[in-house]
């Protein structure tokens, strides 16, 4: 009995904790925050889906978005751009979560955790030529925060035109497809790209944890 | 026996020969760790390794017996363990009538250490052969030494066997002494090595089979070469019927692996081990807000207005532009304490609150810095402070950072081309806010203090509230205190308190721990000062911790880039009341023993007053394989004259594992059980845990016995470990997050 009150106490302790020291008792802290994610998950597994994004609702937006889809936690964001640094542009979230895109290839993440550090994808050109084969490289950082670049062998096909619907509006765009080994599997990024040679709609691989973001841009 | 065990050697080899002919071979399945907590079978050892670095808890329990190890991989080849032993009806059939010495404990306990040491990998034909020594220090009751081999008969079946000696692994079915007879075991004060024990007596050999059903799920089958010839002979805690075993273990995911056993034909055993990689993360990554992204400067030729200086000669330059980067930097804890500058260069100066790799720290305020300051800023140099002291000063170029924001290799060419020098010691203090200046931060949270291994059980635990508050007068100048109250504690139970020779400066820790509620920590002011470009001083004044209060001052001189730092500190202690509150008077019930204050016993040596000059010369080297050594040398709380060497295995994300010995000139008989002081460190960032930005870490302290001989003051704040993160190499050891 006596054991049980003191893990009792124990966890109530640890759920507590107040002051002006934005530091001290992050333990106390990042429980609670530990606790209310899983239930929160928990919510959202029963919770309706979200309400669906139309046109009438894009108008709204002032500013140019795009409509982010990050697969393996089923969470979906607008993005708008807040800066280009040379031929790459940095597109954020409100709740600030970034990413950079170079001729509309992800080549970096920051703020989903196991972030894509920096990449090198296919150039415009090499996307648009079926068949033509490139390497890519991903820099990710290990568990001590050492880069590790990994090197992927990859090739293009086009797979034909295809009429996309990218919120309430067809597009008429070809279907890229780009394999590459990672040496441990391979993965597949899509791209659909209109005749202007924009990226419409695409769905690229970060890295392993992160998995598959899926990109459409809701600019007319 | 022999005849038995020959055979079971000639069934080994011959399955060993068969996994040759197969031609199969690599270590495809988890190396698993036996109810010991070492890598192996069931209570058997084996010939594997975990995964480097790699630090385990096992809490094994069958019978009467039940064991709780911490394991740590030191190095690829190198494991050790330490481990705490519990025997239950230890005296049940032998008090009465003999009640005395280790016949008074109801339950036994013990604490025992392994080291472990491959000699061999595996590989196509050979096998992993790992050569171990058990309770290799101490009172030895557990104490074996062993060589086993394992061998991947296929992807998912391997097989150990091997080879024991001592009263354990060499007590049942002995082949005969290969080395010679076993000299009698001499136990003294404990916490002798054994050397001469080591691989002499009767060798039995032992082994066994380990299955992978599937990623989950494995089935383990042994022989075991234990008797248990003092729990199930002497003292028939359990009947020990057969020498096999039989286990299956469930992994449930990286972290942990539970198993149930049939143990030697008539006991059920169960046991959980919790696996922990410091190389990894929870989740992966550190999540935290995206930083501000580079702001690239216009060309000079299409706007030439933006990279004109005579924004210099304005007054509110300063001021407007320290407060544009502290509102960027806020969100990441970081605190712009003043900036100068001139038409090319800005000089910040920063506080790091939170961001556990202290690179990041540095990236996100130059990221920042790109968004604030005028395009003819070419030059940024950020110096990060502690505690008042600028440490080191990172110049960057800012075309360097619009140019490699986006390169594979941003990370390594940053810093091929950044300076990382010793900061001045007195720096241009430029414009600072007035507001910074004095500051108080508070809270209020839960506390919690542990005492383990009294005799009476493992631990014992109090858990409770604790009100922390600093106020810093000044840059350096800093008052500080930390008072507790407990809610809910056992440490009010009395353990066995052995007679002792030395002040008790530690082992009244009872009487701290029970009178002590609520409890004045520590309450002092330190003001600390960088005296040169490497030498940092500090002096602290008041209840410097729980036990002891006074003066404490040190001196460190920390050369810039380089590997290595020497510090002295001299404090003039005096020992606290076990009240905690203001008072030095020590009553006589803190002396009491279990062999001096009690009703019928001789009165203890009770002086009511206790003060010592103490203090250390130190070195500090940190070797570049992760390891790092720390020597002191000098006077201790008791007046004890010695050193203390401490050896600690760092990882780049701030894990720290290490162990430490001191002798002193106290005799082991006068030192008590354990002979002398030494202990195990376990430092663990919360970030690494829990996956969010925090410069907060757990450090954790295992002393198998707690002694007065060969302690040192707990003052808080000393320097080496202060500002150690912001020279040079700890600032690039996590240099990957710079960019983050």
């Amino acid at each position: 009995m006596k054991t049980f009150a003191l893990i009792a106490a124990t966890i109530a302790m640890t759920l507590g904790g107040c002051g002006n020291d934005p530091e001290s008792f992050a333990s106390a802290r990042m429980v609670q925050g530990l606790v209310k994610e899983k239930t929160a998950s928990a919510r959202g597994a029963a919770a309706a889906p979200s309400p669906k994004l139309t046109r009438a609702v894009l108008s709204q937006v002032l500013t140019p978005v795009m409509l982010v889809n990050l697969e393996s936690r089923a969470q979906q964001a607008l993005i708008g751009q807040v800066e280009t640094n040379g031929d790459v542009e940095t597109w954020s979230t409100v709740d600030d979560v970034s990413i950079s895109f170079r001729h509309g290839v992800v080549v970096a993440t920051r703020g989903l955790g196991p972030d894509l550090m920096a990449a090198a994808g296919p150039s415009g050109g090499q996307l648009l030529s079926s068949g033509s084969t490139f390497t890519r490289v991903h820099t990710t950082l290990n568990g001590l925060d050492q880069p590790i670049k990994r090197q992927l062998a990859c090739t293009t096909s086009n797979q034909g035109t295809q009429t996309i619907d990218i919120v309430e509006v067809a597009f008429k765009a070809t279907h890229i497809v780009e394999t590459c080994d990672t040496g441990n599997g391979s993965i597949q990024n899509d791209y659909w790209i209109d005749s202007a040679g924009k990226i419409r709609k695409s769905r690229q691989w970060i890295g392993q944890e992160i998995g598959f973001l899926v990109i459409e841009d809701l600019r007319r | 026996m022999t005849t038995k065990s020959f055979s079971a050697w000639r069934f080994t080899s011959c399955l060993m020969a068969l996994g040759f002919f197969a031609g199969i071979a690599g270590a495809e399945t988890r190396p698993t760790l036996n109810m010991y907590g070492a890598t192996g079978l069931i209570d058997m050892p084996s010939g594997e390794m975990q995964p480097d670095g790699m630090l385990t808890t096992t809490t094994s329990h069958f019978g009467p017996i039940s064991r709780t190890t911490l394991s740590f991989q030191i190095t690829p080849r190198l494991s050790g363990s330490f481990r705490f032993l519990g025997i239950r009806d230890w005296n049940k059939k032998l008090c009465p009538p003999d009640c005395n010495g280790i016949n008074q404990f109801k339950t036994y306990y013990d604490r025992s250490f392994d080291l472990r040491y491959q000699v061999l990998r595996e590989g196509r034909y050979v096998p992993s052969v790992t050569v171990g020594l058990q309770d290799f220090v101490g009172t030895g009751i557990l104490a074996s030494e062993y060589v086993v081999a394992t061998k991947h008969l296929s992807s998912d079946l391997k097989i150990s066997a091997g080879l024991g000696w001592g009263p354990r692994l060499g007590s049942y079915g002995s082949i005969g002494a290969p080395f010679g007879t076993r000299p009698p075991l001499v136990i003294g004060s404990g916490g002798n090595f054994n050397v001469g024990q080591w691989f002499r007596g009767p060798a039995a050999p032992f082994g066994g089979l380990e299955w992978q059903v599937n990623d989950n799920w494995t089935f383990k089958a042994e022989y075991s070469s234990d008797a248990y010839a003092e729990e199930a002979g002497l003292r028939r805690t359990f009947d020990r019927k057969s020498p096999f075993n039989f286990g299956l273990e469930y992994q449930r995911n990286d972290t942990l692996r539970v198993g149930a056993y049939y143990m030697y034909g008539s006991e059920i055993g169960i046991a959980a081990h919790l696996f922990l990689n410091p190389k990894k993360r929870a989740g992966g990554g550190i999540v935290g807000s995206a930083p501000d992204p580079v702001a690239p400067r216009p060309s000079r030729s299409a706007n030439a207005a933006a990279w004109g200086t005579g924004w210099t000669e304005d007054a509110d330059a300063g001021p407007v532009l320290r407060a544009n980067l502290a509102k960027r930097l806020k969100d990441d804890g970081i605190e712009v304490d003043s900036i100068t500058y001139d038409g090319r260069t800005a000089q910040v100066r920063i506080r790091n609150a939170r961001l556990d790799a202290e690179a990041q720290a540095i990236g996100r305020t130059a990221r920042a810095m790109t968004r604030v300051m005028p395009a003819s800023i070419e030059q940024f140099v950020i110096v990060p402070m502690v505690n008042g002291m600028p440490v080191s000063q990172v110049a960057i170029r800012r075309s360097d950072l619009e140019q490699l924001e986006f390169d594979t290799d941003a990370s390594n060419k940053l810093l091929d081309r950044v300076t990382i020098v010793s900061a001045p010691a007195t720096l241009n203090d430029g414009y600072r806010d007035p507001e910074v200046f004095p500051r108080l931060t508070w809270s209020l949270g839960p506390s919690a203090r542990l005492r383990l291994f009294d005799q009476n059980a493992p631990f014992k635990i109090g858990v409770g509230l604790e009100l922390n508050a600093k106020y810093e007068v000044t840059p350096g100048l800093i008052l500080s205190g930390r008072v507790t109250k407990m809610l809910a504690s056992n440490l009010g139970d009395r353990p066995p308190i052995p007679g002792r020779k030395l002040q008790p400066v530690r082992s009244a820790n009872y009487f701290y721990d029970s009178l002590g509620d609520p409890a004045i920590e520590n309450l002092s002011l330190s003001y600390y000062h960088k005296l040169g470009p490497e030498v940092y001083g500090r002096v602290s004044l008041g209840y410097l911790e729980r036990m002891f209060g006074g003066i404490s001052t040190e001196v460190l001189w920390m050369p810039t880039n380089r590997r290595w730092a020497i510090g002295a500190e001299v404090n003039y202690v005096a020992q606290r009341a076990p009240n905690q509150q203001f008072g030095f008077t020590l009553p006589a019930q803190m002396y009491d023993t279990d062999e001096c204050g009690d009703a019928g016993q001789p009165a203890c040596v009770s002086p009511s007053s206790y003060r010592v000059l103490t203090g250390h010369v130190s070195g500090y080297y940190k070797f570049n394989n992760g390891f790092h050594a720390q020597v002191d040398v000098g006077r201790y709380l008791a007046g004890d004259v010695g050193a203390t060497l401490s050896l600690k295995r760092e990882f780049e994300n701030g894990w720290k594992v290490g162990a430490f010995v001191t002798k002193t000139n106290v005799s082991a008989a006068d030192f008590g059980s354990g002979s002398f002081d030494k202990g195990i460190t376990v430092e663990i960032p919360f970030a690494s845990i829990l996956g969010k930005p925090s410069r907060q870490t757990r450090s954790n302290l295992l002393r198998p016995f707690g002694r007065d001989g060969g302690q040192k003051l707990d003052v808080d704040g000393r320097l080496y470990e202060t500002v150690r993160d912001y020279r040079q190499d700890g600032l690039t050891e996590q240099w990957g997050r710079f960019w983050k």
